[in-house]
């Protein structure tokens, strides 16, 4: 009688373990599914990328690469919690033939920023130039 | 006793089965979520991919906006009409400008990481979707807005002419009293005029203007075999600086330029005329 209610109970107990092992198995499994989805980092680095991609497509139509005051305009539109840099390069996209950069005021640049890069070319005094735009977010102080 | 026991097999044989089919549901729905997961993420990446081949495309049709800018503005919604304009400038070497720009892109492509080529041919063309072809030779010499529906698709053209020489003198076409209306606004560093009127539209007419070397003449009406057409042409490219032809027309969408691109951005690919 007593053998029987032991092994009743190690039965009980492997069950309940199986059940549990099981359980954690199938929430983990949802879990993992629900964190593999596209994350906010992932969505906010084109985010970014597209806001430098139409900062740069509004500075070439409004012919604004040449002037610092039109940049800034076009900077200061993009809201607080962006930042900007905008390097003008002549002809190539090398340190040697970079001519001007422009940094949004208020942000301060770092290489470890976390920063998204766009270009854009245009046509400035007979020259073919980039227009190479990073941008990230601010530093929340 | 037995029977009892006997039941309590069955429930607990039914309670394991009723728990590994609400598993193997859990399972389902997982899997279905998995793969809908990836259908999503290869659709955002292509989405991301065609925006981002869409902004390059964008990019260089606004270069080549440089040297011919076409653009349309709606007038009226219900007769398709729209005021069409084409401005060229004339002051840019069109064939420089192109040879330097085809190599430059290469350059763009490699930054980007995208594999672009460009071709061009003489004579620069943009056409419209009216079946209106506006045609300005690199080297200056011409530029032309050829009109091969006749009067009823443009009425009347306004064209605004830059030179960088003063002329000596010019002798204007005879004016109808009725045909196409032309205005003319004319520009240079010591002489403005503003000339308009109707012309016949089914003859060649020509408003030239003489300078210390060569002419620039304004061709309208049969120009080229087409007749309610306009142009210019300049017998030493260098003279006019701009040309702005303005229209109302039908259906006057500018459609692309006559220049090749193939740009390719990972799965991403577009290869046609340069939008316009």
């Amino acid at each position: 009688m007593k053998t029987h209610k032991t092994h009743k109970g190690f039965v009980v107990t492997l069950d309940a373990v199986i059940a549990l092992v099981l359980s954690l198995f199938f929430v983990s499994y949802t879990f993992s599914i629900v964190n593999s989805f596209p994350s906010y980092e992932s969505v906010s680095y084109i985010k970014l990328q597209r806001i430098g991609e139409d900062a740069l497509n509004i500075m070439e139509m409004t012919n604004s690469f040449g002037s610092q005051s039109a940049i800034n305009t076009v900077f200061q539109q993009t809201g607080d919690q962006i930042c900007m840099r905008l390097e003008i390069y002549n002809q190539s996209f090398t340190p040697s033939a970079k001519k001007n950069t422009f940094l949004k005021s208020g942000c301060t640049y770092k290489t470890d920023v976390g920063e998204e890069r766009a270009f854009r070319t245009f046509y400035q005094d007979g020259y073919f130039k980039y227009a190479v735009i990073s941008v990230w977010l601010k530093e929340k102080t | 006793m037995a029977l009892h026991k006997n039941n309590l097999v069955w429930k607990g044989y039914i309670l394991s089965i009723s728990a590994l089919l609400l598993f193997s549901v859990i399972i389902g729905f997982a899997r279905e979520t998995e793969s809908m997961k990836q259908q999503m993420k290869s659709s955002y990446h292509n989405a991301v991919q065609v925006s981002k081949l869409n902004y390059m495309v964008n990019d260089i049709s606004t270069d080549m906006q440089n040297l011919v800018f076409a653009d349309y503005m709606m007038q009226n919604y219900s007769s398709d009409t729209y005021l069409a304009s084409i401005t060229d400038s004339m002051s840019i070497n069109k064939t420089s400008f192109l040879s330097s720009y085809s190599s430059f892109l290469q350059g763009y492509g490699n930054v980007t990481g995208a594999n672009i080529s460009f071709s061009y041919s003489d004579p620069l063309v943009v056409s419209f979707n009216n079946s209106m072809v506006y045609s300005s030779k690199l080297d200056g010499t011409s530029a032309l807005f050829k009109n091969s529906s006749g009067p009823s698709v443009a009425a009347a053209y306004n064209i605004s002419i830059s030179a960088n020489a003063a002329y000596t003198n010019y002798t204007a076409w005879s004016w109808t009293a009725s045909g196409t209306y032309i205005n003319i606004f004319y520009t240079d560093p010591s002489n403005n005029f503003n000339s308009s009127g109707y012309i016949n539209s089914s003859v060649l007419n020509q408003f030239v203007m003489n300078y210390p070397s060569g002419s620039v003449k304004i061709l309208a009406g049969l120009v080229d075999g087409a007749g309610n057409s306009i142009g210019v042409n300049q017998t030493l490219p260098g003279h006019l600086t701009s040309v702005r032809i303005n229209s109302t027309q039908q259906g006057a969408l500018p459609i692309s330029y006559n220049t090749g691109l193939n740009v390719s951005y990972l799965n991403a690919n577009y290869s046609s005329n340069l939008p316009a």
